[in-house]
């Protein structure tokens, strides 16, 4: 296939892959390089005040459509998984014939139906605020899954 | 589908290596055909009849 990345990209774009992906999970879930690389942005929209009412915490008003300062680690973290996964996923294998070209199609409408699938379910069993750890996953889930997936079928199909 | 794939590469005295190389394909693809795990694209079938100088009909039929 045509679109595919070159197969020397691989094992490197992996490694960056797979050893991104803790350290922005520990990034995201402490919160602890929020204040690292500080730098002023400008966002189209961007909740910013909050109100408690009733045990229940809801967002209002934005600081929208002017410059603020914001720390750049999580988004660079994130860059970096979608830009390596994306390589590594859909970068050529050693043999790229038409069969791995079959298993990796199978592998990705196999992914995005085991993704949405998660996402239906968290729909219904994870409200509020919180539901933003389902999002945040889902920026990577399709990817991750594929990766997943597609290897483990390689995996089956080369030992066979 | 059934097909006489290793019946040919006997005959013509090939390792599904050799048809791996030749087809710019893994040995696994050839395995996975020759034991109808695989079935292959008409590009590939007619590649295949020519590496055995016969017709797609001769390798590949219909149960």
């Amino acid at each position: 296939m045509k679109l595919l990345f070159n197969h020397k990209y691989k094992t490197i774009s992996g490694w960056i892959f797979y050893l991104t992906i803790p350290i922005a999970l520990y990034a995201f879930i402490t919160s602890k390089f929020d204040d690292f690389l500080v730098v002023k942005v400008y966002p189209l929209f961007s909740f910013r005040k909050t109100i408690s009412t009733a045990g229940t915490e809801n967002v209002i008003g934005s600081d929208g459509f002017q410059w603020i300062g914001n720390g750049l680690v999580n988004e660079i973290l994130i860059s970096v998984i979608i830009i390596a996964g994306i390589i590594n996923s859909f970068s050529k294998e050693r043999y790229e014939d038409e069969l791995i070209g079959k298993l990796s199609t199978e592998s990705l409408t196999l992914s995005l139906y085991v993704n949405y699938g998660i996402l239906l379910l968290a729909n219904f069993l994870i409200y509020e605020l919180t539901f933003i750890y389902v999002l945040v996953f889902n920026l990577i889930g399709i990817l991750l899954f594929f990766n997943l997936i597609f290897k483990y079928r390689l995996y089956k199909h080369y030992k066979g | 589908m059934k097909n006489n794939l290793k019946l040919y590469r006997v005959k013509f005295g090939y390792t599904q290596d050799d048809i791996a190389k030749k087809l710019e394909a893994s040995r696994q693809t050839i395995n996975a055909i020759e034991n109808n795990k695989y079935f292959p694209s008409l590009e590939l079938g007619l590649k295949l009849a020519k590496i055995f100088e016969c017709k797609v009909d001769d390798l590949f039929s219909l149960d």
